[in-house]
């Protein structure tokens, strides 16, 4: 698909195709089946060219990162959902992008594993300190993950508004996500955001 | 996923249907809406055959069907001993002909592989290339592999090039069909997640398009090796001295029906063989198929 009008630039330089600097996390998991979880992980290193022990260690550091590591033989059609997506998450961190594009990742599944993968994602995040671009219909996951919260309209999309947001630090440094998202302020910017997106029909949420 | 369900609701259900009899009350067996097709078939199968054979034995030995239409069974087997010993028309052993057909289908099968599938994932992941092969693969196809045998004949000879090439043909368009439908049904997301993680166009087809074609190039085999065998005998009619083909047709001219019906369960036996065979290679070299 190309563009209307405009450009991409990553670091002043212009995106123009697919590349591992930019690991991008699918809505489904899109693992190769024929390979087991650790060969998942690796998949991007051996395509770049690493050797098999050094491609190895990093794969497993990453699995090891979203708590895999014992299911690293294992086939990935045997592995739950949420794990799936969590052998998607290590498969393209392993590739150390510098930007995490992840498309609705958390959306096919049920909502305590989803909301488990928040906290997982949150801490990834705080500790790669690499920006991640995530896209949700939920508010709530939206609000709860971003720094940085754009609300879009859709066709044409359009930014409809900003919201520069700290819940997410505040969950990293109490580590309670109950309480992050029932605190007053929480519930009240969700529901001015919710208030916005109903006034505006079928809003997308970027954070 | 009834029962479970109500195990849920009456947990004591689960543990101790028979010591209660209220609740087998409580864990109600729904009929009638089980999936179409579902269960094992084996039993009925098994019974199926043996029952076939018993109408044989019965029609022949009480003399509903004439000897030359259907010999017993018992003439089957003394037939597969006569054959064996080499004691038919034109004298060969029945190894020397089970050795040529073999030789003739699995080479010919094995060339249709190695060309076949190439082929037909170039077919699927290039536009040139679908467009150099789709109009002779498709105008072939459908043909009978009767209808070109005189042309082969006319081109190859009377030799073993004929016959093998014949099968070639007849085994070459299910693979091929078959390598092009799999790189179809190769999910893009897997092709969009392998660039992501920067492999190149080449690197895709390699470790993403192939592997994901496995399935879909495992059934081909499977059509193909059939179709290898459906051709046998057409290749066998021209200027054979021997092959499995080659023994049922010269039984028929002499209206030895217990060699033919032999040579037809022989035949039979070995490509259904070959094709457990194939399916047990398949669940260990693509144990995912229908899970992705």
């Amino acid at each position: 698909m190309s563009f209307s009008s405009g450009e991409i630039l990553l670091d002043g330089k212009q995106v123009n195709g697919p590349g591992a600097e930019r690991g991008v996390v699918f809505q489904k998991h899109a693992l190769m089946p024929w390979l087991n979880v650790l060969e998942n992980v690796e998949f991007g290193l051996k395509m770049r060219g690493l050797g098999k022990v050094e491609r190895r260690a990093i794969a497993l550091q990453k699995l090891a990162a979203v708590g895999l590591e014992k299911f690293a033989a294992s086939p990935v059609y045997q592995i739950s959902g949420g794990m799936q997506q969590r052998v998607g998450l290590a498969r393209t961190l392993a590739s150390d992008p510098e930007v995490m594009l992840m498309d609705e990742p958390l959306g096919a599944l049920d909502s305590l594993t989803r909301e488990q993968q928040q906290e997982l994602i949150l801490q990834l995040w705080w500790k790669t300190q690499k920006m991640f671009f995530f896209i949700t219909h939920s508010v709530e996951e939206a609000l709860f993950l971003a720094t940085e919260l754009v609300v879009m309209t859709p066709s044409p999309g359009r930014i409809a508004h900003r919201y520069p947001l700290d819940f997410g630090r505040r969950f990293i440094e109490c580590g309670d996500a109950r309480a992050v998202k029932s605190d007053p302020q929480f519930i009240r910017i969700r529901e001015e955001v919710l208030r916005l997106i109903h006034a505006t029909p079928e809003v997308r949420e970027a954070a | 996923m009834s029962a479970s369900g109500h195990a849920e609701v009456v947990p004591n259900a689960a543990v101790v249907p028979a010591e209660a009899p209220a609740s087998s009350a409580a864990v109600r067996h729904v009929s009638g809406y089980s999936v179409p097709g579902e269960g094992s078939s084996t039993t009925i199968a098994i019974v199926t055959v043996v029952a076939l054979l018993t109408l044989w034995w019965v029609a022949t030995h009480n003399g509903w069907i004439r000897d030359l239409f259907l010999p017993t069974p018992e003439r089957i087997i003394t037939s597969f001993v006569d054959a064996w010993k080499g004691d038919i028309q034109g004298g060969r052993p029945l190894a020397e002909h089970f050795g040529w057909s073999l030789f003739r289908v699995f080479f010919a099968f094995a060339l249709a592989c190695v060309t076949a599938i190439p082929v037909g994932i170039a077919m699927g992941v290039s536009r040139i290339a679908r467009g150099i092969f789709d109009p002779p693969v498709e105008f072939y196809r459908p043909l009978p592999p009767l209808a070109y045998l005189p042309l082969i004949v006319i081109w190859f000879g009377i030799e073993e090039t004929a016959k093998v090439v014949l099968i070639y043909l007849a085994c070459f368009a299910p693979l091929a069909m078959a390598a092009r439908a799999g790189v179809k049904s190769v999910m893009i997301e897997q092709i969009n997640a392998a660039y992501s993680l920067g492999a190149s166009k080449w690197q895709v087809i390699r470790h993403v398009v192939i592997p994901a074609s496995m399935p879909e190039i495992f059934t081909g085999m499977r059509i193909a090796i059939g179709f290898g065998w459906t051709t046998l005998v057409a290749a066998e009619m021209v200027a054979a001295t021997a092959g499995l083909g080659q023994m049922v047709l010269n039984a028929s001219n002499f209206l030895r029906t217990d060699v033919v019906i032999m040579g037809i369960f022989v035949i039979g036996i070995v490509a259904y063989a070959f094709d457990l065979l194939m399916r047990r290679i398949e669940r260990a070299v693509v144990p995912w198929k229908g899970r992705g």
